[in-house]
């Protein structure tokens, strides 16, 4: 039998998508399904192991969302994201117009401030943790010799502060990041239009309310959904960083998930934890893809 | 537009000096981390731990480097490292390529939710997907293995390299393809001979994230390999934490060596990382 | 065969490698004790050559075995032909000792082989729950006596009554040790390998330049030294001890709780709530570091040798530290002495301990029973406690030595055994554990009251009793 032309294509174009999809579905989309079951039951060491798990319902998320620990962690994963997406897009967009001026070094500069984001988090984590150390702290040092602060601050001991650090330090990851994705959207805008309104005699000011940020609306919008969505499931930072400390004070839904399943081994637990982080990571997710898809037509 | 640069360069020297400074000033704020573990990294025992904040390794030492390089269980974990790092990047690139090519290229139905699915769990936490897996692989008996790290952590690099390489398998002329078939080669072949040489940039682009990746990866190899044998550096930094104690110089010094193949790399092939960067946060 | 041969030269090779490369780097030092950089920048300086120094002289090379490594040949006795038998075990500096214990028994039997390996006490927790979900564990395993009965009732270990049930030695054990070995219907999973328990260990030369020549003996007094050895200026402070969010720092909280006259049952009381306080109290004075919180039983104790610290909540077991690696660095005299009585009189401290255990699904259980006989027999069980600074488990072991009431350190010790405070057995143990170093964290963080810390603990605590209440 002779294929028709079309059907052929249609054959040459799964051979090469299917494996992957399919892998995708394999090692993702079953362990996702799998989360959800997990989520409704109620398997732990002990259970798992006798196979006597039953169906429970909403209960474990009953049982969170009733315990004092989990709503500090989830409050502390609203209060990390929102931190971080402040200071990183701010400063990122104030960098991304800084470096989008010609000037000798904006390329190299640019380009080199970029590699905060590659290093891998933990060793970041790491050194977050040096510098914020009470008594041979860089920060500490650096404050009391500049005069910001009489004594030294217990950084990482007080839940607090240790919250303020552990943004600081996702900024330093977040805002050359930020400022990457701007500058691709602000290269877009033609500097005709610049110009015109200079002739025009509008400030500087008046050019970026009226000209940069109408234009980089959709880009904006795009920046601050990602942003959002890979800070909240941040994990390692704080999972090198402070384990959580003090007492939970940096505890988010990542690291409080792992905590559930793999120090206290409620694997349900855990895997409830996990699938509200993944509520919340859809809900902005999706109002990402429905801006993506519309971009797309 | 070259042009106009030059001449706005000319216009305006010293803006130009003005912003060069600034932009130094950035830079060192942003590198001064970096700047930080090395310098620690070469610092004696007693300079790391004393109470005064030095600046500068005072007295300048490589033993850091020397135990760290020294130690077994470091070169273990380096291997272990680099064996998941590969690992997983083949498995990213044996998947991943061939399905940007055919969502690049082809017309199919279902596309669609094929593109969907891939934007999807590019996005997808590592946290939501340890508990699941862990059960999983326990019971296909893939815990302690260089796999199980590996096959996770492809699951987040498949859908990058397809959501990158597909406007790159887009914009190659059908021309080039159609030629290809008309000399007699292969689908296949010409996936090979003819797609995969024209957008060498791309495929740079993506091996370099890929690896970095898994090389950069916790979560996954932290969970699964609870042997501190099979674990890679960044999931035995805890151990070495709690063996280097308080001696920051060693503990930085482990730090140093597992970011040493992330600087090579950002160097030598900055503008394919950067590039892939853009592409695969931003759609296109 | 020939694998076997080459493993074990593989890792013998490796470990003279890591030898070789730890004795620079391998200790925890002091553990950076918050302290405030004078302003002065002639103090500065010389804190700062006091800091050269200690890192030079003071922090001592302690030889910290690599995780998962097997004990080579050389130290347990050439392979006897019998099938090789793994035990775990977290014991440190005590492994030569248990090594030298193998090696004999190798080299008297050869129905198995006995292969130790040192695994870190956290990694080694974990690894038993991951193998009573996935089948993968040692032949014989050790553990800390109050996870034991969690680990019973997961499966981790094997039901062994049988095969002692004619071991006429087995009324010799003290009740308290040998329960932590049971489950609830009394069979028996493994055997009790040592007791410890706490004590205050007292910088006299600090202490006396203060004015004190005793150590105190109530907790008034003990405040009192606290207030009077503390320099938090300069880093130094009255007290330290192990506040950490683990089971270690339960371990170090139980004393002051039934110091207090309360029991874990009755934390939430107004007894239970001045432990919480007695300890906040001690932080907000300045008389004990903040990071106490992220500080180990090691930490501890490296911060007190590094002279940071004038007391120390210290165990039997650091002794032997002190004789053996620390040996050159405290320079000064130094004494142990029994918990200090609270207000109402009330003195406790905490009893600790290992047990050994044969694991479910080893094919060789008869043997393994065996040896753990072999360990524990009273002569091998007081000599064992001799090396490894510990107390024996077993009654007639104590009259085999004498230094339990001979050397003044041990005698502190063995005298306060009669207060001491045994931490369950019971099956959640791990839970009641986890609120209780939360709370205690809490408090002195100062994130809570004492009240608030007590009546949060409690909250976790008193339903899981209800349930199934600690023994008596």
């Amino acid at each position: 039998m002779k294929l028709s032309m079309a059907a052929k294509k249609r054959r040459e174009g799964y051979t090469f998508i299917l494996p992957g999809f399919i892998y995708m579905m394999i090692v993702l989309g079953y362990p996702l399904v799998y989360n959800v079951m997990l989520a409704f039951r109620d398997v732990n060491v002990k259970t798992f192991k006798a196979g006597t798990d039953v169906f429970v319902g909403f209960g474990n998320f009953v049982k969170l969302f009733q315990d004092e620990t989990f709503l500090l962690v989830f409050k502390n994963t609203f209060v990390f994201t929102i931190g971080c997406l402040v200071f990183q897009f701010t400063i990122g967009f104030i960098f991304a117009m800084f470096f989008s001026k010609k000037f000798t070094l904006a390329g190299p500069i640019r380009g080199m401030i970029l590699v905060g984001y590659m290093m891998p988090m933990s060793v970041t984590a790491m050194l977050g943790k040096n510098i914020f150390d009470v008594s041979s702290g860089l920060i500490n040092d650096l404050f009391m010799k500049i005069g910001l602060i009489n004594a030294p601050v217990e950084w990482l001991l007080n839940g607090k502060t240790a919250m303020a650090a552990v943004i600081a330090v996702n900024c330093w990851v977040g805002i050359p990041f930020n400022m990457l994705l701007l500058t691709s959207g602000l290269t877009g805008i033609s500097q005709d239009v610049y110009e015109s309104a200079e002739v025009d005699g509008a400030n500087p000011f008046q050019r970026f309310i009226y000209i940069t940020l109408p234009l980089m609306k959709s880009a904006i919008a795009s920046v601050l959904m990602l942003g959002f969505i890979y800070t909240f499931k941040a994990f390692d930072l704080q999972f090198v960083m402070t384990s959580g400390g003090p007492l939970n004070a940096t505890d988010v839904l990542g690291t409080y998930s792992y905590m559930l399943s793999f120090t206290q081994y409620e694997f349900s637990l855990g895997s409830a934890t996990a699938m509200v982080l993944f509520c919340c990571l859809f809900v902005i997710g999706l109002f990402y893809l429905r801006m993506i898809s519309k971009e797309d037509d | 537009m070259a042009k106009k640069e030059k001449m706005l360069a000319t216009k305006s020297g010293r803006k130009n000096v003005i912003n060069c400074i600034i932009a130094l000033i950035i830079a060192v704020v942003f590198l001064f981390p970096i700047y930080w573990i090395l310098a620690m990294s070469f610092k004696t025992d007693a300079e790391s731990f004393g109470k005064i904040v030095t600046y500068y390794p005072h007295e300048f030492t490589i033993d850091p480097w020397v135990k760290n390089l020294s130690d077994r269980e470091f070169l273990n974990s380096l291997r272990n490292s680099a064996v998941i790092a590969v690992l997983s990047m083949v498995l990213s690139m044996v998947f991943g390529v061939p399905a940007a090519y055919g969502m690049g290229r082809y017309k199919v139905p279902g596309q669609k939710t094929f593109m969907l699915t891939f934007l999807v769990t590019q996005m997808l936490p590592a946290s939501l997907m340890l508990t699941p897996m862990y059960l999983i692989f326990n019971k296909l008996h893939l815990l302690g293995t260089y796999q199980g790290p590996a096959l996770a952590i492809a699951s987040g690099t498949v859908p990058f390299i397809v959501v990158t390489l597909r406007p790159y398998f887009k914009s190659v002329p059908t021309s080039l393809d159609d030629a290809a078939r008309i000399d007699g080669c292969g689908v296949f072949r010409s996936f090979f001979k003819i797609m995969i040489p024209a957008i060498k940039t791309g495929i740079i682009t993506v091996v370099v994230i890929s690896f970095l990746n898994g090389w950069n990866d916790l979560a996954y190899s932290m969970t699964f390999n609870v042997t501190p044998e099979m674990r890679p550096l960044t999931a035995n930094i805890y151990k070495f934490k709690s063996k280097w104690g308080t001696k920051w110089n060693c503990i930085m010094a482990y730090g140093a060596i597992l970011v040493l193949p992330v600087i090579v790399l950002f160097v030598f092939l900055q503008k394919y990382i950067v590039g892939g960067l853009t592409a695969g946060a931003v759609k296109e | 065969m020939k694998r076997k041969m080459a493993k074990l030269a593989a890792a013998l090779t490796m470990s003279a490698m890591v030898m070789g490369t730890l004795t620079g780097c391998g200790g925890s030092g002091p553990t950076g004790a918050s302290g405030t950089d004078s302003a002065d920048s002639d103090t500065t300086a010389e804190s700062s050559d006091a800091a050269a120094d200690e890192a030079e002289t003071e922090i001592p090379a302690t030889e910290t075995p690599e995780d998962g490594t097997a004990s080579s040949a050389e130290d347990i006795g050439e392979p006897n032909g019998g099938d090789e038998v793994r035990v775990w075990h977290y014991f440190e500096h005590e492994a030569a000792a248990l090594n030298a214990l193998c090696k004999q028994y190798n080299e008297m039997q050869s129905d198995i082989y006995i292969v130790p390996t040192f695994i870190s006490r956290e990694e080694l927790m974990k690894q038993y729950t991951i193998g009573a979900v996935s089948g993968e564990l040692p032949d014989i395993g050790m553990v800390d006596s109050p996870d034991m009965a969690s680990y019973i009732s997961l499966g981790v270990f094997e039901n062994i009554s049988e095969y002692l049930s004619d071991w006429e030695d087995l009324d010799q054990f003290y009740d308290g040790p040998m329960s932590s070995c049971m489950d609830s219907e009394g069979n028996l999973y493994g055997l009790p390998n040592n007791s410890n328990c706490l004590a205050i260990l007292c910088n006299m030369d600090m202490l006396k330049e203060a004015g004190f020549e005793n150590p105190p003996t109530t907790w008034a007094e003990f405040k009192e030294v606290c207030e009077a050895t503390s320099d938090p200026d300069n880093g130094v402070y009255g007290f330290a001890m192990c506040c950490i969010s683990n089971e270690e720092g339960t371990f170090q909280f139980i004393p002051w709780l039934y110091g207090s006259g309360a029991t874990v049952a009755s934390v939430d009381s107004a007894e239970g709530a001045s432990a919480f306080g007695f300890l906040a109290d001690l932080v907000n004075n300045g008389w004990m570091s903040k990071e106490v919180v992220n500080w180990g039983q090691g930490d501890a104790l490296n911060a007190w040798v590094a002279g940071k610290a004038a007391m120390l909540q210290s165990g039997t077991w650091q002794i032997a530290n002190l004789d053996g690696e620390f040996k050159d660095t405290v320079t000064w005299e130094y004494k142990y002495a029994e918990f200090p009585k609270s207000d109402n009189g009330t003195q406790a401290t905490v009893i600790g301990g290992e047990n050994f255990g044969v694991c479910a699904g080893s094919e060789h259980v008869a043997e393994c029973v065996e040896f753990l006989k072999f360990m524990q027999t009273a002569e091998n069980n007081a000599e064992w406690c001799e090396v490894a600074g510990k107390l024996p488990v077993r009654g007639d072991a104590v009259g085999l030595k004498d230094f339990w009431t001979a050397d003044e350190r041990y005698k502190v010790f063995n005298d306060s055994m009669a207060f001491s405070v045994a931490r369950g057995p019971h099956e959640s143990w791990p839970t009641i554990s986890e609120a209780l170093y939360k709370a205690e964290q809490a408090a002195i963080l100062g994130e809570k009251t004492p009240e608030e810390a007590a009546a949060g603990a409690a909250e976790v605590i008193n339903p899981i009793l209800e349930k199934v209440p600690l023994p008596e």
